[in-house]
């Protein structure tokens, strides 16, 4: 019998908790709204700082030619350019942090918009780490961790089958570059943005202290090189877009809370259509693909969600995850606008169409075929759950040791 | 289907969402278990009974799967801060689940028992009890939706009583020796057990407003953690 004389104290019981009464004050939105468009406005100065810093760093010719030769032609290679961009996703895992980082390189002009483009792709792949390292906590039940690595899975799979018929086609026909140079060269120029150069610049406007401060902070305060303060600049630049993203997506993320738990029901991914939905207006908020695809991994696991539920999300995801880089190449176009880099900050905008076309292309093709992709998936989770030191193998030779080798092979 | 997503946007209590569902299961076994009872003492026709007794007990089930299936959800997306609530859910559920099956069991007596009661020492005694039992439903989802201490107390109380007379009903069954026809003893006996089941999972709804989480269902203090 309970001790009823023996009060307990107040709130001990979980019950409590359920209660309106007691239920948990909502906190304020508006510190995390704060943070938010303080991170858009990071996101805005960092990419243009880089491209400054770039500017910068070309103001010497031979730095410039050392960038170019020698760094950035790391990428020539289609095959290169996708390795890059698969071992740099998987460091930061951010595909939002390699595209709009590639879009400010093309945009500086230190990468070709045709060598971006297998980046982007690579990018793709890469982003897909992260869910994979989410299905390792599911280990120890075999099959929940079957299931939970499949769901993850799943996404490298229709990643990779992409790139294979999509890339050799990009390289041959340039499929995905001519439909993205016109698009972004109709919306960067007078579609969206004044190409007067006296009107005035609202992004110019708003980055021009960030970018001076940056100038002023490695050229006059700390007397550098003009080659060392461009460098510094891009690489502090690289800091901000890393920490703008971070916080961006913690905050969007935390916004969501509420309404995630929803929004993950079996009714509203009862069909695909509105699977894919989800996909891409949840990830358009969060702005990040790699959070929301392996939000469902443990659901995967837990059965609550099947591999066939989950496939059109993911699909959405990675075309929701494309609005990062569009948003950063726009930033970049309407600074640029009416003045003399405006022709490659149109190229940076069409790295960003050209995410998004390749995403658009793949889901053209495999959601139809989606039992391609999800049997590759299925068939490696049943191998593995048998043997799963596999996982770990596959993660770091497919995302690390694979991408450095033909970096290096194909470079030599 | 945008629709959908922006109702689903709208954002709400999950936690609050389940205990209404879990309200909803305590008000479909109450149904069931008041008139499975009542088709046994013969004060409505079992027959026309069955169909809608059958479909609640099957909405039962599919609350508590829907509930298990939020859940799950629901921390998987790093709601962390909820998980206590959530595991007392996840067992004050099933409590729920398993009233809705007695209330099945009840009815199948009902339905196999033909005759009228002939011992009124028993059948009074188990109409007084079910009597008993009827407000414990209502007081227990009242204590958890409210956390009310106090009502859960009286919850427990009461549900210790019935229990106890559940008890002295069998005791008295097995060991006085007078007549009674083997499928009444076998129907009162079944009804005793039935209603101190429907009592006990009663009580353990309640006790897991007055108690910690490894003591829900229990009673009495936490063990002392070994030295």
């Amino acid at each position: 019998m309970a001790d009823m004389d023996d009060p307990a104290p107040p709130d001990a019981s979980p019950a409590a908790v359920l209660t309106p009464a007691r239920a948990r004050r909502g906190r304020p939105l508006w510190p995390r709204a704060l943070a938010a468009l303080a991170a858009v406005y990071l996101f805005v100065a960092a990419i243009n700082l880089m491209g400054h810093g770039l500017k910068t760093v070309a103001e010497v010719p031979s730095s410039e030619a050392f960038l170019r030769e020698s760094v950035f032609a790391l990428a020539d290679h289609p095959l290169a350019g996708v390795c890059i961009g698969i071992l740099l996703t998987s460091l930061v895992q951010s595909s939002s942090f390699t595209t709009t980082f590639t879009v400010g390189l093309v945009a500086a002009g230190e990468l070709s918009l045709k060598s971006a483009i297998p980046v982007v792709m690579g990018a793709n792949i890469g982003t897909s780490v992260t869910n994979t390292l989410v299905s390792l906590a599911h280990l120890r039940r075999r099959l929940e961790f079957r299931r939970s690595l499949a769901g993850a899975t799943v996404h490298d799979f229709f990643n990779m089958l992409t790139v294979l018929v999509l890339l050799p086609l990009e390289a041959r026909f340039g499929i995905i570059l001519r439909p993205a140079r016109a698009f972004a060269d109709w919306l960067g120029g007078a579609a969206l943005f004044s190409t007067d150069p006296g009107q005035f610049n609202l992004v110019k406007a708003a980055v021009k202290p960030v970018l001076n401060g940056a100038d002023w902070l490695f050229q006059e305060a700390m007397m550098l090189s003009t080659t060392a303060a461009g460098g510094l600049a891009a690489g502090l630049a690289v800091l901000m877009l890393f920490a703008a993203l971070y916080v961006l997506v913690k905050m969007l993320q935390g916004l969501m809370k509420d309404r995630l738990s929803g929004l993950f029901s079996r009714s509203l991914f009862r069909n695909g259509a509105i699977a894919f939905g989800v996909g891409i207006v949840i990830t358009s908020i969060v702005q990040s693909s790699s959070v929301t695809t392996s939000l469902v991994v443990p659901l995967v696991g837990a059965g609550v969600l099947s591999l066939r539920q989950v496939f059109p999300y993911t699909l959405g995801a990675n075309i929701g995850t494309t609005v990062t880089a569009i948003l950063g190449g726009l930033a970049l176009a309407a600074g640029a606008a009416g003045g003399p880099d405006q022709g490659r900050a149109a190229a940076g905008l069409a790295v960003a169409f050209a995410h998004l076309l390749f995403n658009i292309g793949g889901t053209c093709m495999f959601w139809p075929l989606q039992w391609v992709p999800t049997s590759l998936a299925k068939g490696f989770a049943k191998m593995a759950a048998r043997r799963r030191a596999a996982a770990a193998v596959y993660i770091v030779v497919l995302f690390f040791v694979l991408p450095m080798v033909i970096v290096i092979v194909v470079n030599r | 289907m945008l629709r959908e997503i922006i109702k689903a946007f709208r954002g709400h209590d999950v936690l609050a969402e389940l205990v209404e569902r879990l309200g909803e299961m305590l008000e479909a076994g109450k149904w069931m278990f008041e008139r499975a009872s009542e088709a046994l003492m013969r004060r409505t026709d079992w027959g026309g009974l069955a169909e809608e007794l059958y479909a609640r007990d099957r909405r039962i089930n599919e609350l508590e799967q829907g509930v298990r299936e939020r859940i799950v959800t629901h921390l998987s997306l790093g709601n962390l801060p909820d998980l206590s609530g959530c595991l007392v859910l996840m067992s004050v559920v099933k409590d729920a689940e398993r009233i809705g099956d007695y209330g099945k069991n009840i009815f199948e007596i009902a339905r196999f028992y033909e005759r009228e009661f002939t011992h009124p020492e028993y059948s009074v005694t188990l109409e007084d009890v079910r009597r008993s039992v009827l407000p414990l439903f209502d007081d227990a989802r009242a204590a958890f939706g409210q956390a009310d201490r106090e009502l859960a107390r009286a919850t427990l109380e009461s549900a210790s009583k019935v229990r106890g007379r559940c008890d002295v009903v069998i005791r008295q069954l097995l060991t006085v020796h007078e007549q009674i026809a083997p499928d009444e003893a076998v129907a009162y006996v079944l009804l005793a057990r039935f209603y101190k089941r429907v009592a006990a999972h009663l009580s353990n709804i309640a006790t897991s407003v007055v108690s910690p989480v490894p003591m829900i269902d229990y009673r009495g203090k936490m063990p002392k953690p070994a030295e």
